[in-house]
């Protein structure tokens, strides 16, 4: 396994950011090289404040960077205009936010079969595979709901789902399990991994999560917008506790 | 690096159909109807306040007056206002040419000419004249019907000296006025003796003479009340029942005292006029009074004095003669057909210029671009600012109020119209741009599911297209209503006839079009910028 030749996904090449606020310039990421294979499961970490977000941002096609270069499937992404881009963003990458980002004016339906809409999907198509992702996240008896009658955790299956929907090669999640509890949390989690082993879906998500550190395959340390280390899973000592009862 | 193949799997993305776009916008209003709704209240209140500045614009032409016939009225901002003829004098051949008898011509000519004011006028009197009389011939005939009770009751009011037989002849009863005319006589000889005893005589004459005073009274208030209980009153029993006959007199003002104790033999028109109190306008009518009589002397009121009555009564006939009189000295117009009357009025009529010479020339302060012409059914603007003189070439016809308006208030309409745009623009702009702000979130993640930026702002027009439209058309009402409220308040439902539909049209058509421009041009700034945004900080929004 450790010797097969991988395919990267997405490659980073001395990314620099700045932001500019007011007299003083922000420096969030100071030189990053980053590259990740395609089928992994990867978990950026760091503390407030490193980078990481900015990090993640640059990596899903969020934000341009001051300088460097970011490759997704071998395209520099500063050379994409801006249609090729929203094909990117819709065909390419599914995205899943810590506050789930579903539009509060569809059903769970609506929100899932939307990126199929923007693909070009024809409405009867999209619509059927809408249903069956909102069946494989366990949400088959709420299609037609609005995100305020869902849960927290409904709510961000319905994001997974919608994430899903184009069969996109990565799925970028900003730290998924941030607003849930324990048990939903670990439902998302399992889900993520389902789809990564399974189907071979890239996934990168940022998070503080120990459960979901738990089950990547790698681990990218950030500190101060720079790279501290990154580690892969087994390297790690790392126990993730339970609490009595939790189960029930 | 990137190599051909890799860049063919990046594709380009499509813009989605147009229907796509309006079903969201749709859906998204609908939603959020009531947060748009306090957006929309910007646009509303902006658009209203457009309307009625435009809507008071359209109710500044003047309700035509009642000009006497032949003659102009001048108002405004003109150094001579009022009235002035509106025909040229015609010569006598001309006018009959025209038609007109020569009888006619004849009485209104002077010095080989008419003016057609005069025959015009001449008709108008005749025929005032004519229903003047049919009234006044038609309220005779039922005042001539209690004319007499009138005067007579109100001649019980001056206390004058009645005759026995005038008051049966008016429905006094018998005992009454008898008994009345025995309290008279007795009363001349309780003078005289008073009058050789003093003042304060009490003698048994005296005292003899007032029970006689006090039992006749009684007996004319009582008609149960005979000779045989005066001795119940004192009067002593050698006295002897006087005597009166037909021709003997009482005072009206003891008539008065027994209407005013016991009156069921006199109407209520009669006894208020023997008293000389107030009668109701419903008290008069059923006694005989004609209606517009009962009004035309009570006034303002309710009620009218029975004297003022009696008073108009007298001179019905002087009143009736002198109409006949006037009907007859007019009737000669009427023999003047409006054919002959319309050709001269036709080729006599001044233009605005004539009349504006007379008035004295326009003011300072005209608006020389704005003056009005109305008549009952016609309404012209007069651009001298823009015309010139030629402008005063208009023919007049009878009857016309020419206003000139104040310039100072064109600039204040247009400044009110400025002002009223400008606070529209602010409030549009200021409730899109809370609207598409609370939406960032929205708009990045829209943008991370492929929706391009043209498609974004696309979605903001339609939704503030439609919202703006609405708001505009429900400010619009609003503001109509409004000034229509006003304005019928403090001039009367007749403005509401001054209002042209095509007019009222075209300000409806301003106001929304003005509102839905101003609500996408508001959109346009801050929808394009949330959508050129990167959505990593479109989504970074805490909203």
């Amino acid at each position: 396994m450790a010797n097969e030749k991988r395919e990267y996904v997405v490659r980073c090449k001395d990314l620099y950011k700045e932001f500019v606020m007011g007299d003083t310039v922000l420096q969030a990421l100071k030189g990053i090289q980053l590259d990740i294979y395609r089928g992994e499961y990867v978990s950026i970490m760091g503390p407030s404040g490193s980078g990481k977000s900015t990090l993640f941002n640059m990596v899903g096609g969020l934000d341009k960077p001051t300088s460097g270069t970011v490759f997704i499937n071998d395209v520099d992404m500063a050379q994409l205009d801006a249609q090729e881009l929203a094909y990117l963003r819709c065909r390419t990458i599914g995205y899943i936010f810590q506050t789930f980002n579903l539009i509060p004016v569809m059903t769970a339906l609506e929100n899932v079969v939307l990126p199929m809409i923007f693909a070009g999907v024809p409405q009867d198509e999209a619509v059927e595979r809408g249903i069956e992702l909102l069946k494989i996240v366990g949400l088959g008896d709420r299609l037609h709901h609005k995100p305020t009658e869902l849960s927290g955790g409904q709510q961000q299956r319905v994001a997974c789902a919608r994430a899903l929907a184009n069969n996109p090669a990565i799925i970028l999640a900003d730290e998924p399990t941030g607003n849930l509890d324990l048990k939903t949390g670990k439902e998302i989690i399992e889900l993520l991994k389902r789809l990564n082993k399974e189907q071979g879906v890239t996934v990168i998500s940022a998070t503080h999560d120990l459960k979901m550190i738990d089950i990547s395959d790698r681990i990218v340390w950030i500190r101060d917008g720079q790279i501290e280390r990154i580690e892969n899973r087994e390297d790690i000592e790392l126990k993730v506790g339970s609490v009595e009862h939790e189960e029930e | 690096m990137p190599n051909e193949s890799s860049k063919a799997a990046i594709g380009r993305q499509t813009q989605l159909p147009f229907r796509r776009a309006l079903e969201i916008s749709l859906k998204s209003l609908k939603i959020r109807f009531w947060r748009s709704m306090i957006t929309a209240a910007g646009i509303f209140l902006g658009i209203a306040f457009l309307t009625v500045v435009l809507t008071q614009s359209l109710l500044q032409w003047p309700i035509p007056e009642k000009v006497d016939p032949g003659l102009v009225r001048v108002s405004g901002q003109v150094n001579g206002p009022g009235d002035y003829d509106v025909w040229t004098p015609a010569s006598i051949e001309e006018g009959i040419r025209a038609g007109i008898p020569r009888e006619v011509l004849e009485r209104v000519a002077f010095d080989g000419k008419f003016n057609l004011r005069d025959i015009v006028q001449g008709q108008v009197n005749a025929h005032r004249a004519e229903r003047k009389l049919r009234l006044l011939k038609r309220e005779w005939q039922a005042l001539s019907k209690i004319k007499d009770g009138l005067a007579f009751f109100a001649s019980v009011a001056s206390d004058a000296e009645i005759k026995v037989r005038d008051a049966l002849k008016q429905g006094v009863p018998e005992f009454t006025a008898r008994n009345l005319a025995r309290v008279a006589d007795v009363r001349k000889d309780l003078e005289k003796r008073l009058e050789i005893e003093g003042p304060n005589s009490e003698s048994k004459e005296v005292r003899a003479l007032k029970a006689e005073l006090d039992f006749y009274m009684a007996a004319a208030l009582d008609s149960k009340i005979k000779w045989s209980d005066a001795r119940k009153y004192g009067v002593p029993r050698k006295r002897k029942l006087r005597r009166v006959t037909a021709n003997s007199t009482f005072k009206g003002s003891d008539l008065a005292e027994v209407i005013r104790q016991q009156a069921d033999w006199v109407n209520p028109l009669f006894a208020s006029a023997a008293l000389d109190q107030d009668i109701s306008i419903r008290d008069a009518l059923r006694n005989g009074v004609p209606e517009t009589v009962a009004k035309r002397l009570a006034g303002q009121g309710n009620t009218f004095k029975p004297s003022a009555l009696n008073d108009l009564v007298k001179t019905y006939p002087d009143e009736i003669k002198k109409w006949e009189r006037r009907a007859k000295r007019n009737s000669i117009f009427k023999t003047v057909p409006q054919t002959a009357i319309a050709a001269i009025a036709k080729s006599h009529a001044r233009t605005l210029n004539e009349i504006l010479a007379d008035a004295k020339q326009l003011a300072k302060e005209a608006d020389k671009s704005n003056l009005m012409i109305v008549n009952k059914d016609r309404k012209i603007k007069v651009d001298f600012a823009r015309h010139g003189e030629k402008a005063g070439e208009i023919k007049l016809a009878d009857g016309d109020s020419i206003y000139v308006p104040d310039r100072n208030s064109r600039y204040r309409m247009i400044w009110l119209v400025v002002m009223s745009l400008l606070v529209c623009t602010v409030g549009i702009t200021n409730s899109m741009l809370m609207s598409v702000t609370e939406r960032f979130k929205e708009i990045g993640t829209m943008k991370c599911l492929g929706a391009l930026d043209k498609f974004i702002v696309e979605l903001f027009m339609l939704e503030s297209g439609m919202m703006g439209g609405a708001a505009s058309i429900l400010g619009w009402l609003t503001g109509f209503l409004l000034m229509l409220i006003v304005a019928v308040s403090t001039t009367g439902w007749d403005v509401i006839g001054n209002l042209e539909f095509r007019a009222v049209l075209i300000t409806f058509v301003e106001a929304v079009f003005v509102g839905m421009l101003l609500t996408i041009i508001a959109t346009i700034a801050p929808a394009k910028r949330a959508a050129d945004m990167p959505p990593a900080m479109a989504l970074r929004s805490e909203i």
